[in-house]
C-alpha cells in the first residue's frame, strides 16, 4: 500500500468509473431522451378527456361518442404539454 | 480465487452446491423455502431501492402518477431487484459462507440452509421473467429493459466480473442500484431525460461512501473471502480520502438536480449535503489522525464507519423525501 498504489488506485477506484459514468449518461441522453427512437414507445393518452362547458349562445354541435383508444384526431385535439399534465400512462 | 462454483461439486443430480439442511425426517416445510426464498431477494436492499423509484416518478410527472403505474412499477422493480440479489446469492454462495455477515443465508450450509442452489437460479430467473412481464406490458418495454438491463449488469458485470477482481468492484458495480430511478422515470414519460441522469448520478456517487464504510466495517470478512474491497486492499486512510471525494461529487449531482426541482428543493440537499459532508470529513480525519500516531505495518484504526454507513441511508431517504414532496408543491420552482 505505497503512494504508487495511491495514485493507481485513484484512477482505478475514482477516475475511470467516473469516466465510465460519463460515457454510459451520455449514451443514455443521446438514445432514450427523444421518444421517437425508444423502441416501443407510446405517446400519451388522455385517460379521462377534459369536458368543457358550452359557452351560452354557442350554437351546439349534435353530440358526438366519447373518443376511442384509436381516434387519433380527438386525441391530438387534447395535446399534453411535454412530460407535464398528461394522463397517466398506464397502458394496457 | 474460487470460482462461483468451485467450492461446491456437482452432486449426482448435477446441482451444484451443498445440500440443504432438512428438518427431521429429510422434509422441508413450505414455509421454511418460502422464508429462505424471501430471504434470498434481500429484502431490505429492496426497500432502499424503492424508495428512490417513488419520488423520480412523483419530479417525473411533477404530480401523482395513476395509482395503478405506480403499484405496477414498485412491484416491477421488485420482482427485478429480487431477481438479481438471488442469483447474486446463487453465484457468491461460496464466499457467503466464509463471511461472517453473510454466513446465515439460506443457501449456506450452517446457516438456515433451506434452499437448494438450483431452486435457487430457477426462483431467480423466474423473478427475472416475472418483471420483465409485468413491467412491459402495464408499464412499457422502456422501463422492462431498463430493469432486465439492471439484473444483467448486476449478476454479470458486478458480481461475476468485478467483485473478485478489482477494489472498483462497488463503485462500476453499483450502477445496478442506479435503474430504478431511470425505471420509474421511464414508467411514467417513456423516456429518459436530463433529471433521471441525474439522480441516476446521485445515486452512483452515493454508492461508494455508502458501501466503503460497511466494507471498512467488515474487512476482515472480505479478507477473509478474497474479495478486493477497497478497504481490503488500501489503507483505511486511503479509504476514506476517496470516500471524501465521492461525497463532494454526489453532493454536486444533488445540487443539480436543483436546477430541475426547484429552489426548496436546493436548499434542503444543500443542507443535507452539509450534513454528509462533515460527517464524511471527521471520519477521514478520525482515521488520518488515528494512522498518523501508529507505527508498522497496521491499516489504521477503523472508528465510526458505521455512523456514516447509517447516515447515508438516512441522507438517501430525506433526499429523496424532499424530491417527492417539492415535486407535489406548487410552487418552490425557480
Amino acid at each position: 500500500m505505497s503512494e504508487g498504489w495511491s495514485f493507481g488506485g485513484s484512477i482505478l477506484t475514482f477516475a475511470f468509473p467516473m469516466l465510465l459514468f460519463i460515457v454510459v449518461a451520455v449514451a443514455l441522453y443521446i438514445l432514450y431522451t427523444k421518444p421517437v427512437v425508444v423502441p416501443g414507445h407510446r405517446t400519451s393518452t388522455v385517460e379521462h378527456p377534459v369536458s368543457h362547458t358550452a359557452i351560452p349562445g354557442t350554437p351546439m354541435v349534435t353530440e358526438s361518442p366519447a373518443p376511442g383508444p384509436g381516434d387519433r384526431v380527438a386525441m391530438d385535439a387534447a395535446p399534453a404539454a411535454d412530460g407535464e399534465n398528461a394522463a397517466p400512462e398506464v397502458q394496457e | 480465487m474460487k470460482t462461483p462454483t468451485g467450492a461446491f461439486p456437482a452432486d449426482a443430480s448435477g446441482v451444484f452446491g451443498p445440500r440443504p439442511a432438512a428438518s427431521p425426517g429429510g422434509r422441508r416445510s413450505a414455509g421454511a423455502l418460502a422464508r429462505g426464498l424471501v430471504a434470498l431477494t434481500k429484502p431490505r436492499i429492496i426497500e432502499l431501492l424503492l424508495v428512490t423509484t417513488i419520488p423520480t416518478m412523483l419530479l417525473a410527472r411533477h404530480g401523482v402518477p395513476s395509482i395503478g403505474l405506480v403499484l405496477v412499477t414498485l412491484a416491477g422493480g421488485t420482482l427485478a431487484a429480487g431477481s438479481a440479489n438471488t442469483i447474486n446469492c446463487y453465484l457468491d454462495r461460496d464466499i457467503d459462507a466464509v463471511m461472517k455477515r453473510t454466513a446465515r443465508r439460506p443457501l449456506v450450509v450452517g446457516g438456515q440452509g433451506t434452499v437448494r442452489p438450483a431452486e435457487a437460479l430457477a426462483w431467480g430467473i423466474a423473478l427475472g421473467a416475472g418483471a420483465t412481464v409485468l413491467l412491459g406490458l402495464m408499464a412499457n418495454w422502456l422501463a422492462a429493459s431498463l430493469a432486465d438491463a439492471a439484473i444483467l449488469f448486476y449478476v454479470f458485470v458486478y458480481t461475476l466480473l468485478l467483485k473478485r477482481r478489482s477494489p472498483s468492484n462497488i463503485v462500476i458495480g453499483g450502477a445496478a442500484g442506479c435503474f430504478p430511478v431511470l425505471v420509474g422515470w421511464a414508467a411514467v414519460t417513456g423516456t429518459i431525460a436530463v433529471p433521471a441522469i441525474v439522480l441516476f448520478a446521485v445515486i452512483f456517487l452515493w454508492t461508494p461512501p455508502h458501501f466503503w464504510a460497511l466494507a471498512m466495517k467488515f474487512r476482515d470478512d472480505y479478507a477473509a473471502a478474497g474479495v478486493p474491497m477497497l478497504p481490503v486492499v488500501a489503507t483505511a486512510s486511503e479509504v476514506t480520502r476517496k470516500i471524501v471525494w465521492y461525497s463532494y461529487a454526489m453532493v454536486a449531482a444533488t445540487l443539480a438536480l436543483a436546477l430541475y426541482a426547484g429552489w426548496i428543493y436546493g436548499a434542503v440537499a444543500l443542507g443535507l449535503g452539509g450534513w454528509f459532508l462533515a460527517e464524511a470529513h471527521q471520519l477521514h480525519s478520525t482515521v488520518s489522525r488515528g494512522a498518523a500516531s501508529r507505527a508498522g505495518p497496521d491499516p489504521g484504526p477503523r472508528p465510526l464507519p458505521m455512523r456514516l454507513f447509517h447516515l447515508s441511508i438516512t441522507y438517501l431517504t430525506l433526499l429523496f423525501v424532499a424530491v417527492a414532496v417539492t415535486a407535489l408543491l406548487p410552487w418552490g420552482r425557480w
